[in-house]
């Protein structure tokens, strides 16, 4: 096609024609199906620009919008469905309720994140009184701010190496403080023993592993969750994903 | 014969209007399933926002600039949208090795499918077009950007220090430049 052509087809779809160009124009264009066909993708393609270059404050409004509902329809919404299990056991000083916890949560980044079971941590302490660190350290924990449940955490488990809840506890704040080995060294322990919490300290010990992308422990350790336990399906399907 | 516009053309409207009411009830009515869908195809929840967020810009785009009349329910509507991109996110994550997705299908009525397959191309063109401008020299890019910002050609020309003829037929070979590089 002609310079001249090309120069009215782009007078004639910007709008930079009188009445009488356009018109004459027009009649151009009936005998030329080469310049229709030119206009035309003149015309989608002046669209597709304006789409992406024009200014448009109508948009940035919108899209200021859709920022804050996205906030508060995904990220804030990112509840775990969680399987509440109750187990009552007896310490020395204190009857204790374990709420053990979650499941599932496919929307997380990591594959440590996406099998996180232990997304809150429920206490429930006989008798009255000042709350206890362990109460604390369960609002901080399902606050996730983990560093402040681990402070009190280690504390309550320094003070009673036995009380098995602060021992799980206190391992996964330590996972996610990216102290592995040391979580590793308490988890371990308690699998050892007969607590509560047995199979799902292998199964945290197996997500340490996971989160340093080592998967050969990883693996080791999932086998030892068995079957019937409350992570069993999750650590099935986490082996699988290694 | 043209079909009727839906009721939910309203969703449409609110945004084109930025309406955060009905936007809202966008998001209550669509948003879960759009994130249940991806996270259950290898994507998180990060992953379902961003997918739903341009999926309603896609909508705006093409209410704006297209006209789009909604003959469908706007959630299926939005919900094939989210599908089909995040079918192409993944493609693109090299996730899956499919050429297209059989759901499509099965699982939309005729319009809402003719409705996202129209919008799909809509973008895909839009982004073909950025692609090739992105490609034009410095001196086309300059010309067609300030084009775009709704002044008139005389003041733009003006504020670029060329005539108003020259503003014109330069723009006119930049143009032309652009749509012989997406046709190619």
């Amino acid at each position: 096609m002609d310079n001249e052509s090309i120069l009215q087809a782009s007078n004639y779809v910007d709008g930079e024609m009188d009445l009488q160009q356009q018109k004459d124009f027009e009649l151009q264009m009936q005998g030329d199906a080469e310049l229709r066909e030119y206009v035309e993708q003149y015309r989608e393609a002046s669209i597709a620009l304006k789409t992406m270059l024009a200014p448009d404050a109508s948009l940035n409004n919108l899209k200021q919008t859709l920022g804050n509902l996205n906030k508060t329809h995904f990220k804030a919404e990112a509840k775990v469905v969680s399987f509440k299990s109750y187990t009552r056991w007896i310490s020395g000083v204190a009857a204790v309720l374990i709420l053990g916890l979650i499941v599932f949560n496919p929307w997380k980044k990591s594959l440590y994140e996406e099998y996180s079971t232990a997304s809150s941590m429920s206490v429930s302490e006989r008798g009255e009184g000042a709350q206890t660190n362990l109460e604390k350290a369960a609002a901080y924990y399902n606050k996730k701010d983990y560093a402040a449940a681990e402070k009190l955490l280690a504390k309550e488990y320094a003070a009673n190496p036995n009380n098995s809840m602060a021992a799980y506890y206190y391992g996964i704040t330590l996972i996610q403080d990216k102290q592995e080995a040391k979580a590793r060294g308490i988890l371990q322990q308690l699998y050892r023993g007969e607590s509560a919490f047995k199979y799902d300290a292998a199964y945290y010990m197996a997500l340490s592993y996971v989160k340093q992308n080592d998967k050969a422990n990883a693996r080791k350790w999932l086998k030892h969750v068995p079957p019937g336990t409350s992570n069993y399906t999750k650590a099935k399907e986490l082996e699988s994903k290694l | 014969m043209a079909k009727a516009t839906h009721p939910d053309q309203r969703y449409v409207t609110a945004l084109l209007n930025n309406d955060a009411g009905l936007i809202d009830e966008i998001y209550k009515s669509c948003a879960r399933q759009v994130k249940s869908y991806i996270c259950f195809n290898n994507g998180n929840e990060d992953d379902a926002a961003d997918i739903f967020q341009e999926a309603l810009i896609d909508i705006y785009h093409q209410a704006k600039n297209k006209n789009l009349q909604l003959t469908c329910p706007f959630n299926a509507f939005v919900f094939l949208i989210c599908k089909r991109k995040w079918f192409n996110e993944l493609k693109k994550r090299s996730l899956i090795q499919v050429t297209n997705n059989p759901d499509d299908v099965l699982d939309s009525s005729e319009d809402t499918f003719a409705l996202a397959e129209e919008l799909e191309h809509q973008t895909e063109q839009n982004n073909r077009f950025m692609a090739a401008f992105e490609k034009l020299g410095e001196k086309c890019k300059e010309i067609i950007r300030w084009s775009m910002q709704g002044e008139a050609q005389e003041k733009v020309a003006e504020a670029m220090g060329v005539t108003y003829g020259y503003l014109r037929k330069k723009k006119s070979e930049c143009m032309a430049s652009l749509v012989k590089m997406v046709q190619s």
